[in-house]
């Protein structure tokens, strides 16, 4: 800041005496009237003189008064500078200034500068150290209280809006005034810089689906928990939008703003149970695309202005007008196989020229009905993004592979409401959805459709869409490897005091009835002998069987003929 | 590949810090990076340019003889600004704040 004393003392280099110091003496005089006339400093001395001004407690000034009184000493500066590069003529002598100041050492040009510069950028050495003076510095920013555009950095905290006595001491002058710590952003807002990525399609969104998806390896669910672990905001979006029968208890049936609150009341082993639990449910959720229009419902993130800290954010609603905006389902199923809720967000996948999945894209809010009670309490924002119709995957050739556009038949009951009830939302929520598993005629297109994205999805995983709902990982167990498999064997007792089976001799049989041994009775038992002539005879009158007799007298005859009465 | 005198990720941070309080005349996510990007040059370029152009030539050339060293390390470059009476933080806030009153519209708009 040039030293108003000096409008009115003589150079140093001056000489004292004689025509010249004369000379220079009425310079200095008519510089100063020149000065005073042409007005340059009347408005920093308005209705004060200059010793006044100097003399006056600048911390006492008002805020106005202060960004007036700067301002116009850095164009003050700038002109003075001007003019002393100027050629002086009697009419417009040189500026005081230049007369009596001390000659300074000439500064290099610009290019001269410039080629230091970029010979510096070529350092590591350099480089690192001019980087660490920077981070030194403190990149936290400090805004004017109440000001649109007045910006410093260097101060530790932010001002409060009614601090105008600190903003003052912020503005005019006082290097010792700035406290150089860092103000506390956290990369930008949660510990990933969530908020603050450069990806993101507006200032409202939670974040980029496109770098949370590159840090998730591009897995819907992973991606859900992490947004969710690193915003809060996210994750009482998602809680108060989950499926009732998904939501932790205690944060049924709450509203968005409700369940940030709750969550902010929680102890940090309570939240870590909570999150627990959530991510459980993410993991348990099934997927598919949906293609959304009309007016919808969003959660959009607010900077109230100051620190990036979680008090300065805010949780707003956003009515939006949709257009063919495909969005990633997120549904649930029971033990049963029936679907029990879902939820859409933004999250567009990005294909390849061959169809996979290669990236997402999208703020990662939850996108719902327009009359969803979720969204009271919260204050309303218009549409930042007005008439885009959001993000309108349609003019991607792969696509066109989540949009009704494909599945010619579904449009016209989707809109008919044929089996929509199993996407969990009627009206204009269900237009444009082209998969209803209720729906009995969809099933082949939903099979095929099924088929064709696993097949696309190259990192797709079974776990991700969890092909056993229902089951908990209690029940889970691990299949056995094929080599740790040894299947059965055979059981078998080993018996330790065996000894070889002993030979069974054949036993006797005690009774043979075909000796005559005699006996009491023996009489009565008459071996059996043979007699052949008995015999022959039998044979020989032995009726055949065609002449066997048919009547009862030719049966008397054959036994008469044999002696048998 | 372009080449910063800051460290990128630390300038990045600060235009960021910038773009969140302006509503800004762009109408795409490209938009958006095209004029974050050129911020972060500018900027970069603001602070070199402020420092060196501090420098009188004698310093200059001095200075350039310690970027031609071949074992030159961070303390030299310390030692040389405590010498020569540069306080280069000083430097470095003042070009950021004259950046930063400019991106928004005027120091105090």
């Amino acid at each position: 800041m040039p030293n108003p004393e000096s409008f009115n003392s003589f150079s140093s280099s001056a000489e004292t005496g004689g025509e010249s110091a004369k000379i220079n003496q009425a310079r200095g005089q008519k510089a100063n009237e020149a000065f005073i006339e042409s007005g340059a400093g009347d408005s920093i001395f308005q209705g004060i003189s200059r010793e006044e001004f100097i003399s006056k407690d600048v911390s006492k000034m008002s805020l106005e008064e202060q960004r007036r009184a700067y301002r116009e000493l850095l164009e003050m500066k700038a002109k003075l500078e001007q003019e002393a590069a100027a050629p002086a003529t009697p009419e417009t002598p040189a500026p005081v200034a230049r007369e009596v100041a001390a000659p300074a050492a000439e500064t290099v040009s610009a290019e001269t500068a410039r080629a230091t510069l970029n010979r510096t950028k070529e350092n590591p050495q350099a480089k690192g150290w001019f980087s660490k003076k920077a981070i030194a510095i403190g990149l936290g920013v400090a805004i004017l209280a109440g000001a649109t555009g007045g910006y410093f950095i260097g101060h530790s905290t932010a001002p409060s809006p009614d601090n105008n006595q600190g903003v003052a001491e912020q503005v005019i002058g006082g290097d010792e005034n700035f406290e150089k710590e860092t103000i506390g952003i956290k990369d930008g807002y949660g510990e990933k810089g969530m908020w603050l990525s450069e990806k993101k399609t507006s200032q409202n969104a939670f974040t980029s689906a496109e770098e949370v998806a590159e840090v998730c390896d591009n897995d819907e669910c992973e991606m859900m928990k992490y947004a969710a672990d690193n915003q809060v905001e996210s994750f009482a979006d998602y809680l108060a939008n989950l499926p009732e029968e998904e939501q932790p208890e205690g944060f049924k049936g709450l509203s968005i703003l409700e369940t940030e609150k709750k969550l902010e009341s929680l102890s940090d082993e309570e939240y870590e149970a909570i999150q627990k639990q959530y991510n459980g449910t993410m993991d348990r959720a099934f997927t598919r695309r949906v293609t959304v229009n009309g007016e919808k419902n969003n959660a959009y993130m607010r900077h109230k202005g100051g620190d990036v800290v979680h008090e300065n954010m805010e949780l707003v609603k956003c009515t939006t007008n949709e257009s063919n905006l495909e969005v990633t389902e997120f549904y649930w199923l029971d033990e049963n196989g029936n679907e029990i809720g879902s939820m859409m967000v933004k999250m567009t996948p990005v294909y390849d020229e061959n169809g996979n999945i290669v990236g997402f894209k999208g703020c990662m809010q939850v996108i719902s009905d327009k009359d969803s009670p979720v969204y009271d309490g919260l204050d309303e924002i218009p549409d930042p993004e007005p008439g885009t119709g959001s993000e309108s995957t349609g003019n991607e050739g792969t696509g066109s592979e989540g949009t009704g556009s494909e599945d010619t038949g579904s449009e016209g009951t989707g809109s008919e409401g044929t089996g929509s009830e199993g996407t969990g939302s009627e009206g204009t929520g269900s237009e444009g959805t082209d998969i209803k598993p209720k729906d009995s005629e969809n099933l082949q297109r939903i099979d095929e459709k099924i088929d064709k994205e696993i097949e696309k999805d190259i990192g797709t995983k079974e776990i991700k869409h969890n092909p056993n709902p229902g089951v908990s990982e209690k029940e889970k167990t691990e299949k056995p490897s094929g080599s740790d498999y040894e299947g059965t064997k055979p059981k078998t007792v080993q018996n330790e005091t065996s000894k070889p089976a002993e030979k069974v001799e054949p036993k006797k049989q005690e009774n043979n009835y075909s000796e005559d041994k005699g006996g009491k009775n023996s009489s009565e038992y008459a071996p059996v002998k043979e007699n052949k002539e008995a015999q022959k005879k039998a044979d020989e009158s032995e009726t055949k069987v065609k002449d066997a007799p048919t009547s009862k007298q030719e049966v008397n005859d054959a036994l008469s003929d044999l002696g048998i009465d | 590949m372009d080449n910063y005198l800051i460290d990128r990720e630390t300038l990045g941070k600060f235009v960021d810090e910038l773009i969140k309080r302006k509503a800004l005349p762009v109408n795409t996510p490209e938009e958006l990076n095209n004029l974050r990007e050129e911020s972060i040059k500018s900027l970069d370029d603001k602070i070199g340019l402020a420092v060196f152009g501090s420098l009188t030539a004698e310093q200059n050339t001095e200075f350039n003889q310690l970027l031609d060293r071949g074992n030159v390390e961070e303390s030299d470059f310390e030692n040389f600004f405590n010498r020569i009476g540069l306080d280069v933080e000083q430097k470095i806030t003042d070009a950021m704040n004259a950046f930063g009153a400019e991106f928004l519209g005027g120091q105090n708009a």
